[in-house]
């Protein structure tokens, strides 16, 4: 975002942002930088607190009134999700025996996030939850990613598709879980259900495994930084 | 926690690890005045409306528009990393691209006007290669009428 910044103050647009990584934005020296001290994904720090998030909001909008630059400034009201939340409770699916049999389970959960919510994020693939499954238990094998979709798009490489097929099942899952209503869970919370506690998550680590001993070289990058984040495999 | 002693080893090698750009002057521009903000969002988390392209190949370094008309809830992430947290984004779309929150300061008087289209990058790409698309998108921004962007990472 630095970067952009510096592109568009150029062209005559005066630019502010939140920065996530104060390394990098120390490093590019945009024209004005607010850090904040929230995890990659929460720039504004707390889901559902509009109060908390206007006034970030209204920190790095109040940079532009600084007389000369650049600014940077930190941030140093700390967010409360931070830390776990003692009243959440994960969504049980222990003793789900197959994949299939735990989407069952989610299903009514993530039916509640849906009616909830409006609707839902998923649908970057444009597959249905069924041929996501079959291609996360079956690649490379099997015909799941070669189904034809609505897509507005250029063609997309298989490879490609299947990331996009792994971001929506991560994404129902999520969203699942979140469909519980009740108390929020930390960011930690939900991903410590969703890796230590999901076929979902084995087959992902067997899809990854599959794609590190591949010969297809793409198959393999593919499989060791796209699918699983870096912390969680 | 996006302080580099928060990160996992892995995740703050990966990060002060890229090659950021480094530039000899900082641009600078004097805002107008609060009542003349008109103001844009700009995140770099690769959400566009369900049906657009995803932020994918040559598509990779461009952004999406996100007009009033796209809802929330018809918002997708095509962000090509894994490795931050995507469940404030479920939780709470506007945590990321906070439209309405805009639109109170608007109403309130805080900022001029919030602008009636947003955007959208994907932020894993080479921020040199985005430069075209970036004044691109500023080019645009004038003949809009928008004089400020806020921009909001993930």
């Amino acid at each position: 975002m630095s970067t952009l910044a510096h592109y568009l103050e150029s062209e005559g647009i005066a630019s502010t942002l939140v920065s996530l990584i104060k390394y990098q934005s120390d490093a590019v020296r945009p024209p004005r930088a607010l850090w904040v001290p929230y995890e990659l994904g929460r720039p504004l720090g707390e889901p559902h607190d509009e109060a908390f998030q206007r006034a970030v909001l209204q920190a790095v909008i109040g940079l532009l009134d600084a007389p000369a630059g650049p600014v940077s400034e930190d941030y140093e009201v700390e967010a409360p999700s931070t830390h776990d939340n003692p009243d959440w409770q994960a969504p049980d699916v222990t003793g789900a025996p197959t994949l299939a049999d735990e989407l069952e389970r989610l299903a009514p959960l993530h039916q509640a996030y849906r009616d909830a919510h409006g609707g839902s994020h998923v649908g970057l693939s444009q597959l249905a939850m069924a041929d996501i499954a079959a291609a996360v238990i079956g690649y490379p094998t099997g015909a799941a990613l070669a189904k034809p979709t609505a897509m507005a798009a250029p063609a997309l490489s298989e490879l490609v598709r299947l990331r996009y097929a792994v971001d929506d099942i991560k994404t129902y899952y999520l969203e699942a879980a979140l469909g519980q209503g009740g108390p929020l869970p930390s960011s930690r919370q939900l991903h410590t259900w969703l890796w230590h506690g999901t076929q979902l998550a084995a087959a992902l680590r067997d899809l990854r495994g599959r794609g590190l001993a591949a010969d297809d070289a793409k198959f393999s990058t593919v499989a060791d930084r796209f699918l699983i984040p870096r912390d969680w495999r | 926690m996006a302080r580099l002693s928060d990160l996992s080893a892995g995740t703050r090698a990966a990060v002060t690890g890229l090659d950021c750009p480094q530039f000899d002057e900082v641009p600078w521009v004097t805002p107008p005045p609060p009542s003349e903000r008109v103001v844009t969002l700009i995140s770099s988390a690769g959400i566009h409306g369900r049906h657009e392209p995803p932020f994918a190949g040559a598509d990779a370094a461009g952004y999406r528009a996100l007009p009033e008309s796209t809802a929330d809830i018809d918002l997708v992430m095509s962000h090509v990393s894994v490795n931050f947290d995507r469940s404030a984004f479920l939780m709470n779309p506007a945590s990321i691209l906070p439209r309405q929150l805009l639109a109170q300061m608007q109403t309130e008087g805080v900022i001029g006007r919030a602008a009636d289209e947003h955007y959208s990058f994907m932020g894993a790409t080479d921020p040199v290669a985005m430069e075209p698309q970036a004044r691109a998108l500023a080019a645009q921004l004038r003949a809009r009428g928008v004089n400020t962007a806020v921009l909001l990472p993930v």
